[in-house]
């Protein structure tokens, strides 16, 4: 009884301590209408594109795998996105031109990673400065988007506005294929424990990949999104790095402790969106919330593997 | 009955003649003959441009040196360049008009919080046991906002003459290129000579094993971040020295180059070499000049170099280097 106790303690104190902190900041700065129904829509819309490519990158690291070629494709993708929808004013051409892109680059990561065995952080920083410099040579000043039928992709409503449905659907796939399906459970054994899932009978470098692929979409989505949203993000890639990683590790704090896990992902990507938005709302300066968002990272990380530190028999790469 | 043969030991003709010291040596002379060949006038060979490859060269192997002993005990930094930013800026504040202190006492302070920064970020990784990846990425953000923070955005200008002689030209040659070897050779050996240098390779080559051997792991792994930093701050002094001006985030750009010839160097040689690294960082300069000579776009000459790190790996998995393996191969 009392270790049943303790499990859902472990599993629920740490989403409930951020809905209090949330609650609290609001209750605080009573003045700031941080809760108001048009800001949470505000804030799930500007969550959207985090939350995707946070998600993308789960199943990454569900797979035992880390990427951070995101942080320069990401911007890369929104200046292909907006280049392409200037020139043919399709948005379908756009999409698909952008999600052909990320898909291939994470299939090269992929193959390097699993053909060669080499660690993924190394290619997927090659892969990420890469991206950068061919980010530098493409820009051509096309920072928005011109097509008006374009550019409200982002506003279309039903309720909620269509990209948070999107999101919302996107997540409910995701829970449903890791924890019901075989395929969901594979990948978890090939994160958890490789040599049990060779015995096992599980391809591993399909599942590897297969992880990789369904990231690349996820972010092309992503990239698609924000680019309708605010326009392509020169540059600006590398911002969107620590909100994203942060989202994973907050997210592998609660729920199942220790794992990756879909809920917890998307439970950090709200919550970083929250702070966000409330760290604008009282004007706090951009610089700040930098800070803010690194020492979140760290805590987060931290208390994890604080929890875990009688596992930990390595000290990780 | 036949002599045994003794015990290779390094000396110079043995390092010279090593396969993986020949083939960078072989890059370098072809990339000196293709440039050559493709910068009109040959205006590649005279004298005066290579020195300026030379000088080049050096901020980017300081980095790399860092960078190679934080690898060789089996970790990675990714907020090298916002150090050595935010310890340029501080020195060069240290020694602007309002407070004017001699570059000497500036100089050893900002190295002080280097190996501050430096021993943060060991203490979270060896104590925690967090993987380095995430706390430097941590760190990088926490100092981009510190610095936006303190400045505000604006550069600090350097007046001090003599802080600027760090960079100047007495001997021939730039006074950076002799700080190199001097750096060089202690780098050489701390990591190749000095027991503590073949700990630290022996915890980033086998950490289960350097356990059982009874060695300080937990320490070894924070004096590598420390050592790792401190040097990443030399080289945003010397760059700051160089540039005469420090904007807040001037050095940033060096981590590529930083990452790509100490992951070249390391996976080539399977550990830190120190000779590797200088022939690596002179070998990328040569072609970063090279394609700037030519006229290519600054985009591509940073594309070059992300793949010339990606080519790295792909060369050292094909050519099946033994000691690679166990460095940087993960688990």
């Amino acid at each position: 009884m009392r270790n049943n106790m303790d499990k859902y303690i472990r599993a629920y104190a740490m989403p409930l301590g951020l809905v209090i902190l949330a609650i609290l900041l609001q209750l605080v700065f009573i003045k700031v209408p941080l809760f108001s129904g048009l800001n949470i829509k505000n804030i799930l819309l500007e969550t959207v594109s985090i939350s995707l490519t946070a998600l993308g990158l789960s199943y990454i690291m569900m797979s035992g795998e880390g990427d951070l070629s995101f942080a320069g494709m990401f911007s890369l993708l929104t200046v292909v996105f907006a280049t392409v929808s200037n020139i043919t004013n399709n948005f379908f051409l756009a999409f698909l031109s952008v999600a052909v892109l990320a898909v291939s680059v994470n299939l090269l990561i992929a193959l390097l990673v699993t053909q060669l065995k080499f660690s993924s952080f190394i290619v997927s920083i090659a892969v990420m400065f890469m991206a950068f410099g061919v980010e530098k040579v493409f820009h051509q000043q096309t920072t928005l988007i011109q097509s008006p039928a374009i550019r409200s992709f982002s506003t279309i409503e039903f309720g909620l506005p269509l990209v948070v449905w999107l999101m919302g659907i996107a997540y409910l796939v995701s829970f449903f294929v890791i924890t019901q399906t075989k395929f969901g459970f594979s990948l978890r054994i090939v994160g958890e424990n490789k040599n049990a899932a060779i015995e096992a009978g599980i391809n591993v470098n399909r599942m590897k990949i297969t992880a990789y692929l369904v990231a690349g979409l996820l972010i092309a989505l992503a990239a698609s999104i924000e680019s309708t949203r605010v326009g392509a993000i020169y540059q600006q890639g590398q911002f969107y790095m620590l909100p994203i990683f942060a989202a994973c590790y907050l997210g592998s704090s609660m729920f199942v402790p220790g794992r990756i896990n879909v809920i917890g992902t998307l439970f950090g990507a709200l919550f970083m969106g929250v702070i966000q938005k409330f760290m604008n709302m009282i004007n706090v300066q951009s610089d700040i919330v930098s800070i803010a968002q690194g020492v979140i990272l760290i805590v987060s990380v931290g208390l994890v593997a604080f929890r875990n530190r009688s596992k930990i028999a390595q000290i990780k790469l | 009955m036949s002599t045994q043969k003794a015990p290779k030991t390094h000396t110079l003709k043995n390092l010279i003649t090593s396969p993986q010291t020949l083939i960078f040596i072989l890059l370098i002379l072809a990339s000196l003959v293709f440039f050559t060949f493709k910068t009109p006038n040959f205006s590649y060979l005279k004298i005066s441009n290579l020195n300026n490859i030379l000088t080049d060269a050096v901020i980017p192997a300081i980095f790399a040196f860092g960078m190679g002993i934080i690898l060789a005990g089996s970790g990675f930094d990714l907020s090298l360049g916002t150090i050595a930013s935010i310890i340029a800026l501080i020195v060069a504040y240290l020694m602007s008009y309002g407070i004017g202190f001699y570059p000497i006492p500036a100089i050893l302070i900002g190295l002080l919080i280097a190996a501050g920064i430096g021993t943060v970020s060991g203490l979270l990784v060896s104590r925690l046991g967090i993987s380095s990846f995430i706390v430097t990425l941590g760190m990088q953000f926490l100092i981009i906002g510190v610095r936006q923070t303190i400045t505000g955005g604006s550069s600090v200008y350097i007046n001090n003459p003599s802080f600027k002689g760090l960079a100047s030209n007495q001997f021939g040659v730039s006074n950076l290129v002799i700080i190199l070897i001097i750096v060089g050779v202690l780098c050489y050996f701390l990591m190749e000579k000095s027991t503590f240098g073949r700990k630290i390779q022996f915890v980033g080559e086998n950490i289960e094993a350097s356990k059982f051997m009874g060695l300080d792991i937990k320490n070894i792994t924070m004096l590598i971040f420390t050592l790792g930093a401190i040097l990443a701050g030399f080289g945003g002094i010397l760059f700051a020295a160089r540039a005469g001006a420090v904007q807040i985030n001037s050095v940033d750009s060096m981590l590529l180059d930083a990452i790509t010839i100490a992951v070249f160097s390391s996976v080539l040689f399977g550990r830190f070499r120190t000779i590797g690294i200088v022939l690596v960082a002179i070998l990328i300069s040569m072609i970063g000049t090279g394609m700037n000579m030519m006229g290519v776009q600054t985009g591509w000459i940073d594309f070059m170099k992300g793949l010339i790190l990606l080519i790295s790996i792909v060369m050292s998995a094909l050519m099946n280097l033994p000691k690679t393996k166990a460095m940087l191969f993960k688990k």
